[in-house]
């Protein structure tokens, strides 16, 4: 394939993207497309991202929908905040080979996330203009990737069954795909066996990107003005570093980020373990992102800063900082275009010890790893 | 020979804020000269300027402008209760003087200052009263990094919309959103109240470069300030300035909105007035659309939609006003009673059967006070607890849709909130 | 007193009241009167044909022989009297996109819809309507309806309207707007990368538009070198300076307040940038900063003597007073 890059025309990249459609066997081409800090991305607007991204993600339909892929499509429905990413997204679930029951969960969190926020979007042809010759919206092809589904989606019947009796919060076209959902389900329930839920795993773990090693010259500024270094922060004692901006616009990606970081607070002092751990949180955008709004975006978020929680803007080396963790990041010309969620558990020496990417991380689980290298290397703890 | 005065609700600095709305207050004797009792008359120090005082010697007693008590030489304390006298608020911090005087010679026992605050209609703001209102709400705006951010944060997300639009609970969501703004305003300057936009009538001082700003008439409509008002360094989502272009004259035309009048009877007449049916648009609570939402989209720009409308802080001018109509109908109309049906539609609590969305029931907490953060409620609560204030007891830390109906403590004291009207009195209607 | 005032304010309101039922029972009979009377009605001598029970408000609204005042009217004038929640907006979404249909009624009918819609809820269901008429309103042979519904979905980021601004920028299409408003309404989304149509906004001409160019800026922090460069331009109007501070201070506070400092003791500078570098530094400015500068709080007590420049000298007392009196309440601020 020719090397795509963030030059490439994006009539261009999504000639590649159908060239690839009709001939499955290059569909890992499009997998290598995923993740956010290739090229493709570098420079564009992130309306180009989501266009692109959505664009792909729905080719994968035709071409079938490698393991490889699942993460991303699962990042898109479980966090997307704009409808033609997450319609791209539940499309690509279509192509998925085999048994597809745990991506049913994934496509109900995309349906309450896009209550409300649902928009007009079409996959007649890359980037259409209105009006659409094929429109459709992305809760129209959740629920129809859910009918799709059969069987296997019988675990979303009463969500859907509740929902069809709140006629009141959805357009017409979407009520009708939820009615047929329930329908195809239901049908479906009669003439096939339950699935077996032993082998349908999806590949949930995003082993794309390895972060590079090595010593780490990162200048930092916290919340307060205040001068560090990335090695002065995060060493002597096991720490959760998450990455955010503020300007983030999707409510399910920086915005709960920093919310579940404050939970992990919580859940620290009420283990006691308030002095064993260093949280912070770091910038993706630190021209912007100056140490007034660092403050505010983590208090407003319920974080109380002290010595061991602090929030970073890099003042210097961000360039090595990404290297190094492999953030899934990239940038326009002026800010942030798109991200993955990321939350990294780092041992005493700052060295990663454990990654949350992509998906939805719980509060508890990232206070597990963490607290999995006191057992090893006890530090401070108070618990009994 | 010399009388103290203290009044309930006075804060840190040993100042008191009052609306219509009576409160508590004891006097009593220091320094007495002799052992008889003492009357004395309270009043006011000056009836012809400054914020006018009246006096009860019990909660819902009619008050008058002087009281007379009999004070024990022992300095025992005596109850009375003062409220600001309908329609005299103040104009600056302090320009309301109890003075209690000796009854048969009228020498000046003591004076005590305290400010009747109370919102005001903003085409009429003396200069100093908009100018200290500009600044505090610049102040807390800090050029978007402020704690107005989270004003702007609870207005935004469609889930959070839900819980405070197209239902019965609007108008109870954005009271209290506005009083929790209002307390924050007051943290940086005591004196400040939120003004309200008449947009039923010409609100020529309203719409100026010393105000709201002024939108200049060509096709790009700049909105431009003064040099010394402080609103020009607004700022939100990282964007500075406000986008906001008129529809209509703003200074000889009212927005394309109903009447106060015709606003007032959308619950029908009196005494048959009703609050809401549970159906869009129907009785008082439909005021929503008309004149509310047609206010808002007598504008275009971030005003004109519900997820950006805050960002313009306008809004809460907009706002002040849907809240002063729904505190003069319900003192109109009597409906204080959250119980009962004409006073509010779904009087449970989310769940229970034939509930409203949550948020929408009497019952219901509200978010984000509530820092409920479950399904359908947003993921993030922004502003926990409501915040509390040594002036009012009402309406609590996780207040609900009800709590927020009896702000004048009328039905009952512990409901007070510290705000009121210029053109709504305390208790009802005669 | 407040019990008399009280009184007067009842009987005041029952009069008002009064009248205003009235004028709506009036109005309302005959908004009755002409809608039995509109399109649809039968000939003379015939029985009028059943209109089933659609609310006359409605008839009238979407009887395009009728006046447009008397159209306008019933759109503006009425809340819960024009009908049924969902017929009322189903009608009003029938009435926007009729482009047969008169532009100022279809005008008035937009921003009605706009008014539902703070209903969110009830309005969930027509959401969908709502932004395919808006869509569809972006190539509207009226400018006004083109206008207005390219604002509203500017500002709500819509991805179709962002696409019709871009293509026209950069010659691939029309623009529905003067390509000044264009870039402005593009710049309502940050995430865009507008900051080279931002320069070009200002490199334009009007100073309305170096205005905006200069607000819209303060989102990028690229731009920080030229809003300074804006701020302390003598040849530019004194508006677009103090937005280009505005802007600035978004992006660099100190920055910002280093200069502020430099206009504001500036005698040969603009009064009015002069002041509100002066109002800014007082109220926002980093305390530490700006009062623990000896020599600049020493160079504004000469400006506090200097009656040349009255509004600028009063500024600067302010300032310095306000200075003195966070001294003597410190645990108060």
């Amino acid at each position: 394939m020719t090397a795509l890059d963030g030059s490439t025309p994006e009539e261009d990249v999504a000639a590649t993207i159908d060239a690839i459609r009709w001939t499955p066997e290059r569909r890992d081409e499009l997998v290598s497309l995923l993740p956010e800090n290739v090229p493709l991305y570098q420079g564009r607007t992130s309306a180009e991202v989501t266009r692109l991204r959505g664009y792909l993600l729905a080719a994968f339909a035709d071409t079938g929908l490698p393991a490889a892929a699942v993460p991303y499509v699962l990042e898109a429905l479980e966090s997307g905040h704009m409808p033609y990413e997450v319609a791209g997204a539940a499309i690509a679930v279509r192509g998925f080979e085999g048994p597809a029951a745990e991506f049913v969960p994934y496509l109900l969190r995309a349906a309450r996330n896009l209550t409300g926020a649902d928009s007009t979007v079409s996959f007649e042809a890359y980037d259409p203009r209105w009006p659409y010759a094929q429109p459709t919206t992305a809760l129209a092809e959740v629920f129809r990737t859910i009918g799709g589904l059969g069987a296997e989606a019988a675990t979303a019947l009463p969500e859907l069954d509740r929902l069809a009796e709140e006629p009141e919060r959805f357009p017409a076209p979407v009520l009708e795909a939820i009615q047929s959902a329930r329908e195809a389900i239901r049908a479906a329930q009669h003439t096939a066996e339950a699935p077996h839920s032993c082998c349908n795993e999806v590949a949930l773990v995003d082993a794309s990107e390895e972060p590079a090693g090595g010593t780490l010259d990162v200048e930092l500024e916290d919340q307060d003005g205040r001068a560090e270094t990335f090695t002065g922060f995060f060493g002597g004692k096991p720490s959760v570093v998450a990455f955010f901006y503020t300007r983030c616009d999707n409510p399910y990606k920086c915005s709960l980020t920093v919310t579940k970081l404050a939970q992990i607070q919580e859940l620290t002092r009420e283990r006691g373990l308030e002095h064993a751990f260093r949280l912070a949180a770091i910038t993706y955008d630190p021209e912007f992102d100056l140490p007034k709004r660092l403050k505010l975006y983590g208090s407003d978020r319920g974080v109380s800063f002290g010595d061991d929680v602090r929030f970073f803007r890099t003042t210097s080396g961000f360039d090595r900082l990404s290297r190094r963790f492999g953030l899934g990041v990239n940038y326009g010309s002026s800010t942030v275009n798109r991200h993955r969620i990321e939350a990294y558990v780092l041992d005493a020496s700052g060295e990663v010890a454990d990654s949350f990417t992509r998906l939805q991380w719980e509060p508890e689980e990232v206070l597990a790893a963490a607290e999995a290298l006191l057992v090893a290397a006890p530090y401070g703890s108070k618990r009994p | 020979m010399r009388t103290e005065i203290n009044i309930a609700g006075e804060d840190a600095a040993g100042r008191n804020y009052l609306t219509w709305a009576p409160v508590r207050a004891t006097i009593k004797l220091l320094e007495p000269e002799g052992v008889d009792p003492v009357e004395v008359v309270l009043g006011n120090d000056d009836a012809a300027h400054g914020g006018q005082l009246e006096f009860a010697t019990a909660r819902n007693q009619p008050r008058a402008a002087t009281l007379n008590l009999t004070l024990p030489a022992d300095g025992s304390e005596v109850e009375f209760f003062v409220a600001g006298e309908f329609p005299k608020p103040s104009s600056a911090d302090g320009d309301a003087v109890v003075e209690a005087a000796h009854a048969g010679t009228g020498v000046p026992l003591s004076t005590t200052a305290v400010m009747v605050r109370i919102r005001k209609d903003a085409n009429g703001l003396s200069p100093a009263e908009r100018d200290r209102f500009t600044t505090a709400l610049a102040t807390l705006n800090d050029s978007g990094a402020g704690i107005f951010r989270d004003f702007r944060a609870m207005h935004r997300q469609q889930v959070a919309l839900d819980q405070a639009h197209g239902r019965a609970g609007f108008l109870s969501w954005h009271r209290a959103y506005l009083l929790d703004l209002e307390r924050e305003l007051q943290k940086i300057d005591s004196s400040v109240t939120l003004p309200y936009w008449r947009f039923d009538k010409p609100a020529p001082n309203v719409f100026t470069p010393e105000f709201m700003g002024r939108s200049n008439p060509g096709p790009l409509g700049p909105v431009t300030f003064s040099p010394t008002n402080l609103l020009r360094n607004w700022q939100t989502d990282g964007q500075p300035g406000i986008t906001r272009r008129p529809g209509f004259d703003v200074l000889t035309a009212k927005a394309f909105v109903i009447d106060d009048a015709m606003t007032l009877l959308l619950g029908g007449p009196r005494p048959n007035a009703i609050f809401g049916t549970g159906r869009p648009f129907e009785a008082f609570v439909g005021m929503e659309d008309n004149p509310h939402g047609r206010a808002h989209t007598s504008f275009s720009g971030w005003i004109h939609d519900p997820p950006t409308a805050p960002k313009d802080p306008l809004f809460f001018l907009l706002h002040c006003n849907a809240d002063r109509l729904w505190a003069r109908w319900q003192w109109f109309n009597n409906r204080f009673d959250g119980t009962r049906a004409n006073t509010f539609f779904f009087r449970g609590i989310a769940g229970d059967p034939g509930a409203a969305l949550i948020g929408h029931n009497l019952r219901d907490t509200m978010w984000p006070w509530d820092n409920d953060r479950v399904p359908p409620r947003p993921t993030n609560a922004p502003r926990t607890p409501f915040p509390t204030v040594p002036t009012a007891p009402g309406p609590g830390a996780t207040p609900t849709v009800g709590d927020m109906i009896d702000y004048q403590g009328f039905l009952n004291g512990r409901s007070y909130t510290d705000f009121g009207y210029d053109d709504v009195p305390y208790g009802v209607a005669p | 007193m407040s019990d008399q005032a009280a009184e007067n304010l009842k009987q005041e309101m029952e009069r008002e009241l009064s009248a205003a039922e009235a004028a709506r029972e009036r109005y309302l009979s005959e908004l009755a009167e002409t809608a039995s009377t509109s399109r649809g009605a039968p000939p003379e001598g015939r029985e009028a044909a059943p209109r089933g029970d659609e609310n006359p408000a409605l008839t009238v609204l979407k009887d395009k022989t009728l006046p447009e005042e008397t159209r306008v009217e019933v759109i503006n004038r009425l809340a819960a009297d024009l009908g049924d929640f969902d017929d009322v907006v189903q009608a009003l979404l029938t009435v926007v996109q009729d482009t047969e249909d008169a532009p100022r009624v279809r005008l008035a009918a937009l921003h009605r819809l706009g008014s539902a819609a703070f209903l969110v809820v009830p309005f969930r269901p027509h959401e969908q309507a709502y932004e395919q008429a808006l869509r569809n309103l972006i190539t509207d042979a009226d400018p006004r309806l083109r206008e207005t519904a390219v604002s509203i979905l500017a500002v709500r980021r819509d991805s179709e309207v962002q696409q019709v601004l871009l293509d026209g920028l950069q010659g691939k299409g029309t623009l529905p707007v003067e390509r000044e408003r264009a870039i402005q309404l593009l710049a309502e989304d940050d995430h865009l990368d507008n900051l080279p149509w931002l320069e070009e906004l200002y490199q334009s001409g009007s100073e309305d538009a170096r205005q905006e160019a200069v607000r819209l800026m303060g989102s990028y922090a690229a731009a920080a070198k030229t809003l300074e460069g804006v701020l302390r331009d003598k040849d530019e109007t004194a508006q677009v300076r103090q937005q280009s501070a505005a802007s600035l201070r978004n992006l660099a506070p100190e920055r910002f307040e280093d200069v502020a400092k430099e206009i504001a003791t500036d005698t040969a500078d603009d009064p009015e940038v002069r002041t509100a570098c002066l109002h800014t530094l007082q109220h926002l400015g980093d305390r530490g900063r700006v009062y623990g500068d000896a020599d600049f709080v020493g160079r504004l007590e000469d400006v506090g003597q200097d009656e040349s420049a009255p509004q600028v000298a009063e500024g600067a007392r302010n300032l310095i007073e306000y200075g003195r009196s966070l001294e003597r309440t410190p645990a108060d601020r």
